[in-house]
Formats: C-alpha cells, sequence, structure tokens
C-alpha cells in the first residue's frame, strides 16, 4: 500500500489517529489494513502536526462545500465555530474509501443536508436552508442549456426549457431570505411552488409562483397550445386568461419555457 | 526563456471591483483553475473581463501531481482548455497529493521525498506539461509535518523538476511557516532550491493557530517573508511574483496595494 494512500485512511479513520496518538503500532496496522513494513513511515508522524493538519484539512473541505451551501454552512459555523463544526461533522460523515474522487464533493454535500438538520434541534431551519440549497446546486449540475427565449402566440404549444423543473417545497425562499439567513428561525412554513431553471447566461433561476400561475406552467406539458392552457386555468373568464397567457409570456421571455 | 510578468496579485471574486479599480497596481493575475472548470459561459466572460486587463495565469490544486497513479486525464484536459483561453504563459500546480485510495482530501498533502516518489512525478509533471503544451511549475508547499524518505525536500525538488522539464514556483512564505514550525533556517533552505529553475514566487501573509504559524493567506506579509524574497532576488532574477490574499480581505484595498509595492521594490533588491 502506497504512503498517499496510507495517509488517505490516517486522516480519514479518527481509530488510526488515536492509535498514533497511543503510539499503539498494531492498532495502526489493524486501522489503517497495512502490513508492518509499509505502516512505518506513518507511524513515525507527529500526532498533534497530523491533528493540525486535520484541522486545515477539514476547513478546506467546508470552503469547497460552502459553494453548494452559501447560507447554511457559515451560519452554522457561526453558530459553532469552524473547528468544533469541523469534527462534529466529520465525526459524523465518515467518507466511504470506494466513493470515486468525483463523488466525494456530492456526498459531502447530501451529508451535510442531513446533518444541518441535526446539528442543533434548537435551528431547524439550518435543514431547511441546506435542502434549498442542495436543490440550486443539483439544478446547476443537471442544468442542459437553453434555447434563446421567443414571443409567445396564442396558439402555439410551450413547454418546460431544458433544465427547468417545478416543484413544491415547504419552505418559502423569500422568507428564508429575510428570516433564516439573517439567523432567525422560519415564521411559517407555507406551502409556495417554484419553478427552477438554469439560464445559461444568467445562471440557475428560482421564480416562486402563486397557485393559479404555477398550474399555468405545470399545464405546459408539450401537447396544450397556450389558448388551452389558459382556459384550463382561467376557464371563460377572459380577463383572468389575458393574465395567463401574460404569465407564460413572462417566463417564456426568462427563458423558462419554449414554444415548440 | 520567461516573459518577466512583474508583480501580480491572486485573483478572488471577492477582491474583483477593487483589482479592476487598481490595474494600474497589478501586473497580472493568477486564478485558481479548477473554480474556473468546466469553463460555462459565465466563466468565460469573466475571464473575458479579465485578460482584457490583465496576464492570467491557471494555478491548480487538484491535479495531483503526487499521486500513484497517473494524474486525471480529463482534468487535465479541461485545465489545457483553460490555459488556451486565457493564452496562458505556464500553468502551476504543487509538490502535493490531494486524491489518494479514491478519496479527495480537499486539500494539499505532502509528499514522501523518495526516489521512488520523485520518480513517479516527474511523470506525472511531464504528462500534464506536455498535453498542456506550455511551461508546467510545480510549487513547494507548506506542511506541519514530513513523512521520513531518503531525500531532503529541495534534493527532491531538484530531481523532480529536472526529470520532468518543468519549472520552480517558489512559495517563500511556505518556507518561512516550514521553518517557524519544525525548527530549520529558512534561508539555508532556500539556499538549496534549485533556483536555476524559478520561474514565479509566492508570498503571502499567516497567522499563528495553536502554536503553529498557518498559511492561511489572510494577513499581510510578514518581514521575514520579505526578507527571503530580497535574498532571492540577490541571487537570480525572478520574472513573475504574485501575492496570495485568500481570507480576511481588508476593507481598504491600500492593504494589498502596499504589499504589492513592497514586492516590487524587494523582488528587485540584487
Amino acid at each position: 500500500m502506497s504512503v498517499p494512500d496510507l495517509l488517505a485512511r490516517l486522516l480519514t479513520r479518527p481509530g488510526a489517529l488515536e492509535a498514533l496518538q497511543h503510539r499503539d503500532t498494531a492498532a495502526l496496522e489493524r486501522e489503517l489494513g497495512a502490513e508492518p513494513a509499509d505502516v512505518a513511515a506513518i507511524a513515525a508522524l507527529d500526532p498533534d502536526a497530523v491533528r493540525f493538519y486535520l484541522r486545515t484539512l477539514q476547513r478546506k473541505r467546508f470552503e469547497m462545500i460552502e459553494a453548494v451551501f452559501p447560507g447554511s454552512l457559515p451560519l452554522a459555523r457561526e453558530a459553532f465555530g469552524s473547528d468544533r463544526l469541523a469534527d462534529a461533522f466529520w465525526r459524523w460523515f465518515q467518507p466511504d474509501e470506494s466513493v470515486a474522487a468525483d463523488e466525494v464533493l456530492g456526498r459531502i454535500a447530501q451529508a451535510w443536508t442531513q446533518f444541518a438538520g441535526t446539528v442543533d434541534p434548537d435551528r431547524p431551519w439550518l435543514a431547511d436552508l441546506s435542502r434549498y440549497e442542495l436543490l440550486r446546486w443539483r439544478a446547476v449540475l443537471e442544468a442542459v442549456p437553453s434555447g434563446p427565449a421567443r414571443p409567445v402566440y396564442s396558439g402555439d404549444r410551450l413547454v418546460p426549457a431544458p433544465g427547468a423543473g417545478m416543484a413544491v417545497f415547504a419552505v418559502d425562499i423569500a422568507l428564508l431570505a429575510r428570516t433564516a439567513m439573517a439567523g432567525e428561525p422560519v415564521a411559517t412554513a407555507g406551502t409556495h411552488r417554484l419553478i427552477v431553471w438554469f439560464d445559461p447566461d444568467a445562471g440557475l433561476r428560482v421564480v416562486r409562483l402563486g397557485p393559479s400561475a404555477y398550474a399555468a406552467a405545470e399545464g405546459c406539458d408539450g401537447r396544450r397550445t397556450i389558448a388551452q392552457v389558459a382556459h384550463m386555468v382561467a376557464g371563460d373568464r377572459k380577463p383572468a386568461a389575458g393574465q395567463v397567457v401574460d404569465v407564460l409570456a413572462r417566463l417564456a421571455a426568462a427563458g423558462a419555457l419554449r414554444v415548440s | 526563456m520567461f516573459a518577466t510578468l512583474g508583480v501580480g496579485l491572486g485573483y478572488r471574486p471577492e477582491m474583483h471591483d477593487p483589482i479592476m479599480k487598481s490595474a494600474g497596481e497589478i501586473d497580472w493575475l493568477e486564478i485558481v483553475a479548477e473554480s474556473f472548470l468546466p469553463l460555462t459561459p459565465r466563466r468565460r466572460d469573466l475571464l473575458t473581463e479579465l485578460t482584457a486587463r490583465f496576464v492570467c495565469v491557471p494555478h491548480c490544486t487538484e491535479l495531483s501531481v503526487g499521486s500513484t497513479g497517473p494524474v486525471d486525464g480529463r482534468l487535465v484536459e479541461q485545465v489545457a482548455e483553460l490555459a488556451d483561453l486565457v493564452d496562458a504563459p505556464w500553468v502551476s500546480d504543487h509538490f502535493c497529493f490531494t486524491t489518494a485510495g479514491g478519496v479527495r482530501l480537499g486539500h494539499l498533502a505532502p509528499v514522501q521525498w523518495t526516489h521512488a516518489t520523485a520518480d513517479r512525478m516527474a511523470e506525472n509533471a511531464r504528462s500534464i506539461r506536455t498535453r498542456v503544451g506550455r511551461p508546467f511549475l510545480l510549487e513547494n508547499i507548506a506542511y506541519t509535518f514530513v513523512i521520513p524518505g531518503e531525500l531532503s525536500e529541495s534534493d527532491f525538488i531538484a530531481i523532480v523538476l529536472e526529470q520532468s522539464e518543468c519549472h520552480l514556483l517558489l512559495d517563500v512564505a511556505n518556507v518561512h511557516a516550514n521553518a517557524t514550525n519544525l525548527g530549520f533556517d529558512a534561508a539555508e533552505a532556500i539556499d538549496r532550491f534549485p533556483l536555476d529553475r524559478l520561474v514565479q514566487m509566492h508570498v503571502a501573509g499567516g497567522t499563528w493557530e495553536d502554536g503553529v504559524l498557518a498559511d492561511s493567506h489572510d494577513a499581510p506579509v510578514s518581514p521575514a517573508v520579505w526578507d527571503l524574497v530580497r535574498q532571492v532576488a540577490g541571487r537570480t532574477g525572478i520574472p513573475a511574483v504574485l501575492l496570495e490574499r485568500d481570507a480576511a480581505f481588508p476593507e481598504d484595498f491600500a492593504e494589498i496595494v502596499a504589499d504589492l509595492r513592497t514586492a516590487r521594490t524587494a523582488a528587485v533588491a540584487a
């Protein structure tokens, strides 16, 4: 087994570091799953220096996932301190060595989403915020570039733009922005509907829709025409049908819907 | 021969506006390669904006040149594309590994200074240099522990650079931190580095954490580090000097400008 492999194991297996701390070579061999000859270089390391490096490593890991969780991670860090949070998170999340390197960040991101819900029972909003952030991240990863927005004409069919997704969340993004991001618990958890899509020029876009607008967007299945969608939502009420067409036109102009 | 780039600054989005406003004080920018990969339209737009004003040099952190296996070919391809896009004079990474046993550590880890490691690292560095089609520099890292091996750090670095035909990115702040934490003389250590292969230098400030001088890039450069810059400048020309600031960004950019100006005078103090 190579020294880098052994060092990676030392840094991801608390038992191995404990064994190093106590100069228990037999336990170190067992924890690292290595032969005595392989372990010699690792057994000679200064455990305090390795622990310091590990703390740096944990902070760097957090810096990586902060790109995924720009809200919940800094808030948790502020509340608990970097080192304490890093230690707790890494004890909670033990990376699986069989995970491909490319997938590690994704695994950590998922783990953080779950961890944020357990980190402090007094801060349940951290979990809500992290779930929303994970969704944003996935939307970016799974995004497919959409074509340019075109004018909407009555009678044409509308479909969600490639990369667009609609979902119902038990959180209010605007409310989160005002309260959770400021460190306050979310006062009420409503059911607000979001449409999420990736705009290659503007990046991830998230729009919160009212029930009627959401129904209109949901009605765009690639088969119904705009007029049919408007009728489905507004019935025979012409002013309301006009509003539905206007909403669809704005979504199309923003790149969330496409005319087929 | 390498172009003389002068004094540059590590690009960080948090400092975007003051960097653009202070272009007269900054000769070139070093960009963290992985922060721009993959090359999305938005990232391309940002690079277009930066390259319109500055020479941009990609600095990698994830190529894991010191891994036991071959480097990640897909990442190397992306780095090559980035280097082509910004027409980089060179590309760099570190004397370290970041991926081992299928785990991405997320931080630079020290390699064992042995002939076997040097041979393998030189092979990886050479393959990167060949694929990127530009000079490839390797940087000495900060470390808090050393894995015992039969070579000294400077001998190890010299062997890798010679075998791979790559060049040196000397981080004097890392040497200073290592010397402080592990108890050796930084000036003597630098004298043993293969300065004939020096192309670029890093300077940065660090802070003390639990009795350890951390290479945290979050403070002004210390006088001891400036002395090391002058020492190197007295021995050889330094085509490019770069100030790294990654955290605790000052409200007043004048603090950064002051370090840039000191670098400009120290780097030519023969």
